[in-house]
């Protein structure tokens, strides 16, 4: 099997390294972290003319029509860098979920020209980790259909301007069968939002649907069968953020490397001492497992063989979770008093990391 | 290194320090040079019981009428773990004073007359005392043992089969759990077994570790015990097995911190003597941490150790503290004799380093006496979890 990267997927790789660690960084993650949603309209515009927010999606509706695999190296890239806006919410998720659906171009386009800004709203409380549990519904009535019910933590819901959202049109609270997917606008008399920002960066909100009305054209994908596209869009969003978050560790590694060549203590390098050496090589280790899981699952996200990327994203979900948090926890105690203050990108990277691992885009780790 | 308290403790005395220093004199001449031939034999040799008696180490904890010290400290069954386990044998420990679970029961329990056969002799050395609850269906479930003694005139028909029992194949006298009544813990008895009783045989079992203790599987077929060898009143056993479990464990922890003891001990010294590299193993970083791990999770024991014998020595009964203690020693040993071994390299992978002996025979610590998971079930329910 040859796992080396195509001549393209090389460039791509490239290119978003260049843009996340050189034209990004702290400075403009620390800019960003002041504004509100968390998101430089100037640098989601940027993502919008390399490409990257019509990656995922097919080229008949203006993307690039790139594969599972392109998308986590540029998500890779954008963890590494640290770039706080929201890609994988607001970009891959509801992209995905769009092209699975066949939605129609407007919203598309839109997405990939950086005009609309999108969010996924799925999660209820009455069983917060689980996309099949959905107790909105939606009634027609006349030529439209009404929705009522509420969604939580929908990531990046206060930027968009548009809400995908899953709604019953038959069936019971916990049935696979008659869930069906809508494109909400956040104008919509009825719709409420309550924002938040969100650990580690990046805003989401508890929607309240009150008998919204959305037009039977508002309907994206068939009715009554919304859910399998949904958990589709959510598997394929897990492996970006896994491929985000590793990233973010492969970042912690050289930084963590480097510093401790130039630390010294007791007249020598840190770098000297046989504890922290073995210490970094299980941080190696475990961002080299984590590129091999992230990999495995990039490459099964689009299986068409449910149970297979169910699997793999669940693997590498799982294993991220423990192995992120791991790197994160050694780089910053290896460096000491300076890798718990702001002023170092240590911690941002650690917050990150820790809100990555406990939430990675869909539910907390025990559901996968 | 050769100093044992530098510091004052708060609960040991003069009596306690002389006591360590006769034991250690003890297992300098009479032990250490012999046990890699026990180990092989696969058993002690019976002399040892009489200069064992003679050392003050059979007696501890017994009433003095019967030849016991009369005192009912646990420092001094502590103290007795530590100078014995410096001889790298678990074994040694488990059957020299197998009478320390054997011989409680009759101590207790017993009559005056019972005392002086069954109890007099085994402090003294002159015979073997083994306790026999476990059977091929059952450990800690005393409740459920099958083992049955019917009475028929003035004895008891023993039938059935114990089996992972301690000495078994040298004892004189085995205290016996058997059911002579209903189901559950109600129905059960303690007899005294002799060896040659007719219709009582037994069979060696061969172990990972505990070599030179002759572990052993006994069997009783209709086999007719006195019943003047009733221990204490029929069907009112069970309380006397468990008082005995909660003393057994209390010691199975404190054999698992002296082991590991001695696995730090011989760690230190052999870091300090081995060359890898052109240096010292003890100039590498990682080895001293090794090291101070267990030192420091060693040292944890020891405090929890140190007050649960105070509050046994004082009657505080503290069942579910001493099953945690219990897992924490042991669990603790697991690790540090791991790492002893890891330490010593392919030395400590060779039979005749102490380490490589008591790595074998962590296991027997974490499961011996209630395993782990057991010991957990009975805390939280005494804890009233």
């Amino acid at each position: 099997m040859d796992f080396s990267y195509s001549q393209e997927q090389k460039m791509l790789r490239e290119s978003a390294a260049k843009f996340a660690l050189k034209g990004y960084g702290f400075e403009r993650y620390k800019f960003a972290l002041h504004l509100p949603g968390h998101c430089d309209p100037a640098i989601w515009s940027q993502i919008s003319e390399f490409g990257w927010l019509g990656l995922p999606l097919p080229e008949d509706a203006g993307g690039l029509g790139g594969s599972a695999l392109d998308v986590s190296l540029v998500c890779e890239a954008m963890g590494a860098g640290m770039v706080l806006e929201p890609y994988v919410a607001g970009a891959v998720l509801p992209g995905r979920l769009l092209s699975l659906c066949g939605a129609d171009a407007t919203l598309l386009c839109g997405l990939a020209e950086g005009k609309t800004q999108l969010a996924v709203g799925w999660a209820e409380s009455g069983s917060p980790e689980d996309p099949v549990y959905c107790a909105t519904r939606a009634h027609i009535e006349g030529d439209a259909y009404l929705l009522s019910g509420r969604k939580q933590c929908v990531l990046n819901a206060p930027n968009a301007t548009t809400l995908l959202v899953s709604a019953r049109t038959a069936g019971e609270d916990h049935e696979e069968s008659g869930i069906s997917l809508f494109a909400v606008n956040t104008t919509c008399a009825g719709l409420e939002l309550k924002p938040y920002p969100l650990m580690g960066g990046g805003y989401a909100a508890d929607i309240r649907l009150d008998k919204v009305r959305v037009e039977k054209a508002g309907r994206i994908g068939p009715e009554d069968a919304g859910f399998e596209l949904l958990d589709a869009a959510l598997d394929y969003a897990t492996v970006a953020a896994c491929a985000q978050a590793l990233g973010a560790m492969s970042a912690l590694l050289e930084r963590t490397g480097n510093y401790l060549k130039v630390r010294r203590q007791f007249g020598t390098p840190i770098g000297s001492f046989q504890a922290l050496q073995h210490r970094l090589v299980e941080m190696f280790v475990e961002v080299e497992q984590s590129r091999s899981m992230v990999m495995m699952a990039s490459v099964r996200a689009e299986s068409t063989e449910v149970a297979v990327r169910r699997r793999a994203a669940s693997a590498a979900k799982a294993y991220l979770g423990q192995s992120s948090k791991f790197v994160a926890q050694q780089s910053v105690q290896l460096h000491g008093g300076i890798g718990v203050t702001e002023e170092l990108d240590i911690g941002h990277y650690f917050r990150q990391l820790t809100a990555a691992a406990a939430n990675i885009i869909c539910g907390a780790l025990p559901a996968h | 290194m050769e100093q044992t308290h530098p510091l004052p403790h708060p609960f040991l005395t003069e009596a306690h320090e002389t006591y360590r220093s006769q034991l250690r004199r003890f297992v300098q001449k009479e032990c250490e040079p012999y046990i890699d031939t026990w180990e092989r034999a696969g058993e002690l040799p019976r002399a040892l019981q009489r200069k064992a008696a003679e050392a003050g180490v059979l007696g501890i904890g017994f009433p003095e009428e019967y030849g016991g010290s009369g005192d009912n400290d646990p420092f001094f069954q502590l103290i007795m773990a530590e100078e014995l386990a410096r001889a790298g044998s678990g074994g040694l420990l488990a059957s020299l004073v197998s009478h320390r679970i054997g011989s409680p029961p009759v101590a207790a329990l017993g009559t005056h007359e019972q005392k002086e056969r069954f109890l007099r002799p085994v402090l003294e050395g002159h015979k073997i005392a083994a306790l026999a609850i476990t059977e091929p269906d059952g450990g800690s479930d005393v409740a459920s043992l099958r083992t049955t003694a019917r009475r028929e005139g003035d004895y008891y028909l023993v039938n059935g089969s114990k089996t992972f029992i301690t000495s078994g194949m040298r004892a004189d006298c085995v205290t016996v759990a058997v059911r002579t009544g209903e189901g559950g813990m109600n129905g059960v008895s303690l007899l005294a077994v002799e060896a040659g009783t007719p219709g009582f045989t037994r069979t060696p079992l061969e172990k990972m570790g505990w070599w030179c203790s002759d572990t052993a599987t006994l069997y009783f077929e209709d086999c007719r015990v006195p019943v003047a060898n009733l221990i204490g009143d029929e069907n009112r056993g069970f309380k006397a097995i468990m008082k005995n479990f909660n003393n057994e464990r209390l010691m199975l922890a404190a054999q698992a911190w002296a082991f590991g003891q001695v696995c730090h001990e011989e760690s230190l010294a052999y870091a300090r003597q081995r060359h890898t590299f052109g240096k010292p193993l003890i100039t590498r970083q990682v080895i001293r941490h090794k090291l101070v791990d267990m030192k420091m999770q060693l040292d944890a024991v020891k405090a929890q150790l140190d007050l649960l014998c105070w509050q046994v020595g004082g009657g505080y009964s503290q069942v579910a503290e001493i099953c945690l203690l219990k897992n924490l020693a042991t669990s603790t040993l697991e690790r540090v004799a791991g790492e002893a071994v890891q330490i010593f390299g392919g030395a400590g992978y060779l039979r005749g380093a102490k380490v490589e002996r008591i790595f074998r025979e962590t296991k027997v610590l974490s499961i011996g006496g209630g395993a782990t998971e057991i010991m957990k079930d009975l805390a939280a329910r005494q804890l009233g979890y």
